[in-house]
């Protein structure tokens, strides 16, 4: 991704994956997608003009190796002009930069898998997590769908930017829970970004989630769920 | 047949940009001064990169046309380190400032000038923060009154030159943008080192420090306040070049030549002395005692960092084909039924 969209790459861990183990399939070498990375060549024609700043259908920019026969070129943390990579004070261009490199990161989704959800796409609760915490999330939902529960999950692997189609997803249930190891960052951007509210099972005590600890935390949250329906009524 | 190399001159190096330094500003001779060099060295633009971090300085490698790299504060030496390591044919400049270089940037500067890594850093000293508009900066002297410093600097300041000697820099080298011959030179000079060069460049910021430098660039006074350092030459200095520093003891001493006071009996300035004694001792000269040294105080040679890694990779490559699919099967691993 960081190559395809000439964009940093941040790729978030926790001591739980860094720690745990459990046996992996060790795939073949030759199984590994490619992947693939272009220079551009010096310029054939001398008076042809390098622009740093062109974008390919991705909005990537193309990535000149310094040492290439005429591309030289100056990149840095001053706004730079469309296409040519001048340094640029003019407001317009800035805005039209700003949207661009914001669209730039949007488009990952174009190159990434939408995630998919882990039983039937609507119902009760969804269970949204990311990170080390796969495993317990993933065994809890089982064990609540083997008892009978409307119970999904949703694990997130890319986080920014969230899949275009997450919100439609997450709406698809009456209630959304997003256990997490933190005091609910992952929740603060569903509600804030996509504007669903979402209930948090939080702490932070430097242990993982167990599966009954979250079983029994879904369950309670479903049953205070029906509690209030039946109330209601 | 001979391929005819184009004589490349100093317009060939400047981009097109326009220049946002203030008009005045002691950065345009050491740009001038770079354009001017370059041609001499011999290397085409597209084998240059200069790197840098945030400051006025740090704007340099837009108004050269090589390739360039505006990085974050402070942390060009670590910019740079990687691409010396991933191409070490390209020509590497770092171009930072007292600020970048001594305050946010101070850990990063050590650890290049310890590798020794090919690469040339050159530091606009003028002993302010320009760019954010007159705070105290790292090199700024005590009870200096800034804006961030309204009843004076409390702090000491750092002397560029001992800082880089103490992480052991294979060269170093302090110049003046006034003197823009002197400059020249000086910066040819670290072009043509082997290993990390570190020049200190007095440099006037003449709205937020002017005369910073003064008694190093004023026409009646900077004679007698400058040692201009000459490899093999006894440390001669003055308007009237009657004056010398020997050593009296382990301190230095500036003393008056005639009479019983002669040339020889002066410190004979040798910039190879494989330990940095000497160098130590010049870089801490300062008015009135003892005159300022510019030139080269060290030059020695180290084995380049980036040589080292490739011989490592290539030794490592001679001693295993580099399969990755025996890695991925060595070790803790069975066959499940």
């Amino acid at each position: 991704m960081a190559t395809r969209l000439m964009t940093p790459v941040m790729v978030l861990s926790d001591g739980y994956i860094a720690n745990g183990s459990e046996p992996w399939r060790i795939p073949d070498v030759n199984d590994l997608e490619p992947i693939p990375v272009q220079h551009p060549a010096a310029p054939t024609d001398e008076a042809e003009k390098f622009l740093p700043y062109l974008r390919d259908q991705l909005l990537s920019r193309p990535w000149a190796l310094p040492g290439t026969v005429g591309l030289m070129h100056r990149v840095g943390g001053l706004e730079k002009e469309d296409r040519t990579g001048n340094v640029s004070y003019d407001p317009a261009n800035h805005q039209h930069m700003v949207n661009t490199r914001a669209q730039k990161v949007r488009n990952v989704n174009d190159v990434v898998a939408p995630p998919q959800i882990f039983g039937p796409p609507q119902g009760d609760l969804l269970v949204l997590s990311w990170g080390g915490t796969y495993g317990a999330c993933r065994t809890a939902v089982t064990h609540l769908q083997q008892a009978g529960h409307s119970v999904s999950h949703l694990h997130l692997r890319w986080v920014n930017p969230l899949p275009s189609d997450l919100g439609n997803q997450l709406r698809g249930f009456q209630q959304v829970v997003i256990p997490e190891l933190n005091t609910g960052q992952l929740r603060q951007l569903i509600q804030g970004q996509l504007q669903v509210p979402a209930v948090g099972i939080n702490k932070v005590e430097g242990r993982p989630f167990s599966v009954a600890e979250l079983v029994d935390k879904i369950a309670a949250i479903l049953q205070a769920r029906e509690a209030d329906l039946a109330a209601s009524v | 047949m001979n391929t005819v190399l184009p004589v490349l001159k100093a317009n060939d190096f400047g981009s097109d940009q326009d220049i946002r330094w203030c008009p005045g500003c002691g950065d345009y001779s050491i740009l001038a001064q770079m354009k001017k060099v370059l041609p001499d060295v011999g290397i085409p633009p597209h084998q240059i990169v200069f790197v840098s971090g945030i400051g006025c300085s740090s704007r340099f490698p837009y108004y050269m046309n090589t390739y360039g790299m505006h990085t974050i504060h402070g942390r060009a030496p670590a910019v740079a380190t990687g691409l010396k390591i991933a191409n070490p044919e390209l020509n590497v400049f770092v171009i930072t400032g007292d600020g970048d270089a001594l305050s946010i940037g101070g850990n990063h500067l050590l650890h290049l000038i310890r590798r020794n890594v090919d690469l040339n850093i050159i530091l606009f000293n003028n002993r302010i923060y320009g760019l954010t508009k007159g705070q105290y900066s790292p090199t700024s002297q005590p009870g200096h009154i800034t804006k961030s410093t309204p009843t004076g600097s409390l702090d000491h300041p750092l002397n560029p030159l001992s800082v880089v000697l103490a992480a052991d820099a294979t060269f170093v080298a302090r110049s003046i943008d006034f003197n823009t011959k002197h400059l020249g030179e000086t910066l040819y000079q670290a072009t043509q080192h082997r290993g990390t060069s570190f020049v200190e460049v007095l440099q006037n910021c003449n709205v937020f420090n002017d005369g910073a430098w003064e008694h190093l660039t004023d026409k009646d006074v900077k004679d007698d306040n400058l040692l201009v350092l000459r490899h093999g030459q006894p440390m001669v200095y003055g308007k009237n070049q009657d004056k010398g520093v020997r050593l009296s003891g382990l301190s230095p001493q500036s003393v008056v030549l005639g009479g019983e006071m002669t040339e020889d009996q002066l410190l004979v300035h040798d910039q190879s002395l494989p330990e940095p004694h000497i160098a130590h001792m010049l870089a801490r000269f300062s008015n009135p005692e003892l005159p300022v040294p510019i030139g080269v105080l060290r030059q020695v040679s180290r084995p380049c960092y980036e040589e080292q890694v490739w011989q490592q990779v290539q030794q490592a490559k001679s001693k295993s084909k580099g399969d990755l699919n025996a890695i991925f099967n060595s070790g803790d691993t069975w066959t499940v039924a």
